[in-house]
């Protein structure tokens, strides 16, 4: 006999979550109360451990879905203790039967059927939508006002903004695609892969061993297929002379008092580019095909590609443009140590509008990034390190950082990138610049 | 006619006995035994372990949402250990070890956060009220309760307990202002867990404390380590023994924090950050009380072990109670509260009824 374990409601109210992240596996033996999966509600983010000890015969949610409250997670295939989920179900509704104004998912179904709200004005009214949506459509650059709503009173509604983006007009409804993009690093549902048939049998030239690819890795694996798929990539290399950008860090460093954040080259790696950015603007868009519109963003919020236990993922630094080279330091080594637990928030890996990898950290010189989609350009760092170069017709060792900008060739030119390289490099080689901006 | 400054008496206390480190200010340490000492190390335990059990029972969907209150283990088990059987306590909805110590069924906890009228039936002999959840109502039903053992003439102290959010409410002022009037024995306990769902305490009121408005109402605050076990006992009995004399209230300030979120409906990293989490982490209640026991030999690790198995075994032991117990009886939603009911309850409970019927002829025709 097999149970099935469903989405509870997990808030006062909340009527579904979207799956984070799925952490086990068809298959897996798991003990009562060991964590299942990570989903996101429109309060919060929670961890969903398991009801009982059993083995999962079948997992019908991945990461990326929404799930509504009710359906079924994962089935276990037990001869165990089933869990007293019915009882729970019934006394909350009947107690919702006396007490209660009919709750929020009442208020959604009969949503569907109420007259379409009067058409809108001219005048941009506040749009009601909750902040889940508010959010996703930020990032996403949606503006909600464009949106006719299909909830009571014009509200915005999740399926409304799921048209929108799965390209459908912002007023008719059409039918919701399964999957859809997703912004800043943290997509997670599956592109139509190229049919490149089944593997051969590698077993004909020795053993093999076969591992299940974890969640996180499927993660990753989506999000490059689509950028490389997507983005025309593009790579520029340069050296920057950082001789007295490397002074005046070990400067602060001696001297720095307690409580003073040590600093490293990339705080300003990253005032540079944002430097840089606001003359090159195009850096920190998003090419949007369907509309055929270049979006362009205002605000500055830079992912830093970080290596953890679990594999890359990409916490975004927001409001750059708000931070002094001293928050950034304390914000870097924060992210550092979450890294090191691989504790970051889905919020966290959202709303991105430009990528950094450092993997010069750990070595090499010339990388070819990949654009975290939908951006449109990424900054690698190779290793700095002193390099013979000539100055004034002598050969002298002078302090050099690597910088490789992949671009997407939609949108951005070979030109444009020497020239916002070339911008970049100008800060980095006399810091003292940075002291110019405002 | 001069203008002249007025020499009131009053001042405010701070107590703390342990520390940290579980180091003991033995000038200020009650005299409690080993015995006493394991049984409130117990009930702390027993908190948090059926605190941790829910959190994860709710994510599994087996109770509705509650308030969870790891971190405030020693506030509740402190100021409920000087209270007497036949003393009331209108309690807050955030102190299930409290309830538990005074004769509070385990799976009543489970029962009422699953909305179950089973939950909220005080035990007999137990001088309590059921939880109440609109926020701050409570502490003013504690005055009346007091003013009506002073008007009786019994020996009897009646104990609330809220948040620092409650003392917001114009009803908690007015219970302060009555019981400070009437020289009630009321004691009134504000646990300050910091936070009022995502309202900071800094927002909640420009007072430096909160222990201090009790000097407006002509009576003593006292700000006590909220995560002190020993420090709550010490201030809540004297708190107490002073109302029995006939000397009035008190106002006791908990210092602690709401280790985790306000309820499960919400997500605290969204209002606070993970470093002042941490900060208070280290001042556990559980950790400093465990030195302490240890340093005065009334418990070894061997024996703490045991503890907790057997803590782990009852709350087990309650969820399995819980999970069998009820058939949801719609109708036990008038039942628990009054002796008799009110004429207008009564009438609600026919409507109600009458309602019932009609969905259930309706369900059977289906
Ligand atoms: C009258 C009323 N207003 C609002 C609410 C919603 N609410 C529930 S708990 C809470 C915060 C209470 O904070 P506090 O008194 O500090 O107690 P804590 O929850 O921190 O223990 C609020 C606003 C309510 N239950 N009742």
């Amino acid at each position: 006999m097999s149970t099935d374990f469903k989405l509870p409601d997990l808030g006062e109210g909340i009527h579904e979550a979207q799956v984070i992240q799925v952490l086990i596996k068809e298959g897996d033996r798991v003990a009562s109360d060991q964590p299942l999966m990570e989903v996101e509600t429109d309060k919060a983010a929670v961890e969903i451990p398991s009801p009982q000890a059993g083995v999962i015969q079948k997992v019908h949610v991945a990461a990326g879905q929404t799930v509504n409250v009710g359906a079924a997670l994962v089935t276990f295939a037990d001869n165990g203790r089933s869990v007293a989920t019915a009882p729970v179900a019934a006394a909350v509704a009947q107690t919702a039967v006396i007490a209660q104004p009919p709750p929020p998912v009442a208020e959604a179904r009969t949503a569907v059927a109420a007259p379409m709200p009067p058409a809108r004005t001219g005048q941009p009214a506040k749009v009601a939508a909750s902040p889940a949506i508010r959010r996703q459509a930020r990032e996403n650059n949606i503006d909600l006002q464009s949106i006719n709503g299909s909830g009571p009173g014009g509200r915005v509604t999740h399926e409304d903004l799921e048209r929108v983006l799965a390209g459908g007009s912002a007023a008719t409804p059409a039918s919701v695609p399964a999957s859809r993009p997703e912004s800043g690093g943290a997509a997670s549902t599956s592109l139509p892969l190229p049919d490149v048939g089944e593997l051969p049998d590698f077993t004909k030239w020795g053993k093999v061993r076969r591992e299940p690819i974890p969640q996180i890795r499927k993660t990753i694996a989506n999000q490059m297929v689509r950028s490389e798929a997507v983005n025309v990539h593009v790579m520029h290399h340069d050296l920057a002379d950082i001789e007295m950008l490397e002074q005046l860090r070990k400067d602060h460093n001696a001297r720095k008092t307690e409580g003073d954040p040590k600093l490293t080259l990339l705080p300003f790696i990253i005032k540079a580019i944002f430097a840089a950015m606001k003359r090159y603007p195009k850096f920190n868009c998003s090419f949007d095909h369907l509309q055929n519109e270049i979006v362009y963003k205002e605000y500055f919020n830079f992912g830093i590609a970080v290596d953890t236990p679990r594999g890359l993922v990409v916490p975004v630094i927001r409001d750059i443009d708000r931070k002094s080279i001293r928050d950034l330091a304390r914000e870097l080594t924060a992210l550092g140590e979450k890294a090191r637990k691989a504790s970051f928030t889905i919020d966290e890996l959202r709303g991105g509008s430009f990528t950094i990898t450092n993997i010069g950290s750990l070595g090499g010189i010339v990388s070819t990034p990949i654009i975290n989609y939908p951006e449109v350009a990424i900054l690698g760092l190779g290793k700095a390190d002193y390099k013979a170069v000539v100055r004034e017709g002598k050969v002298v060792a002078r302090y050099m950082l690597p910088l490789n900008l992949s671009f997407d060739h939609r949108v951005i030119d070979g030109a444009d990138a020497a020239r916002f390289t070339g911008e970049i490099m100008g800060y980095l080689e006399v810091p003292g610049r940075l002291l110019l901006e405002d | 006619m001069p203008r002249r400054k007025l020499k009131l008496q009053h001042e405010v206390e701070e107590l703390s006995i342990l520390d940290v480190d579980g180091q003991v200010d033995t000038a200020l340490e009650p005299a409690l035994n080993h015995d006493e000492l394991l049984r409130i190390y117990r009930a702390m335990v027993l908190t948090r372990e059926l605190d941790d059990r829910m959190l994860k029972m709710q994510r599994q969907g087996r109770i509705g949402t509650f308030a969870p209150c790891r971190g405030q283990e020693a506030t509740q088990i402190g100021y409920i250990y000087p209270m007497q059987k036949e003393d009331w306590v209108v309690p807050s909805y955030r102190a299930p070890g409290a309830q538990i110590w005074r004769g509070w069924h385990l799976e009543q906890i489970l029962l009422f956060w699953n909305g179950y009228e089973e939950g909220a039936r005080t035990p007999e002999g137990v001088n309590d009220l059921p939880v109440a959840i609109p926020v701050g109502s409570h502490p003013i039903l504690a005055a009346g309760i007091g003013m009506g053992m002073k008007l009786q003439g019994t020996k009897q102290v009646v104990l609330t307990a809220f948040g620092d959010g409650s003392t917001s409410e114009g009803d908690v002022l007015e219970a302060f202002n009555f019981a400070g009037v009437y020289q009630a024995p009321v004691v009134f306990v504000c646990e300050n867990n910091q936070y009022a769902i995502s309202l900071p305490r800094a927002k909640q009121t420009r007072a430096e404390t909160i222990a201090q408005k009790a000097l407006a109402f002509g009576y003593d605050g006292i700000k006590v380590d909220g995560n002190d076990v020993l420090a709550m006992i010490v201030v809540t009995t004297e708190a107490v023994n002073k109302a029995r004399r006939g000397d009035g209230p008190t106002l006791i300030e908990a210092f602690t924090y709401r280790m985790q979120m306000h309820t499960t409906a919400d997500d605290p990293k969204k209002y606070r950050s993970d470093e002042e989490v941490k900060e208070w982490e280290k001042k556990c209640p559980l950790l400093r009380f465990e030195k302490y026991l240890i340093n005065k030999k009334a418990a070894d690790e061997k024996l703490l072990q045991e503890i907790h198995q057997d803590v782990i075994d009852e709350v087990q032991a309650g969820l399995e109670r819980f999970e069998k117990c009820c058939v949801p009886q719609p109708d036990k939603l008038f039942d628990y509260t009054y002796a008799q009911l009110t004429p207008e309850l009564q009438a609600q409970k026919e409507e109600f009824l009458a309602i019932l019927a009609q969905r259930d002829s309706r369900n059977r025709k289906h």
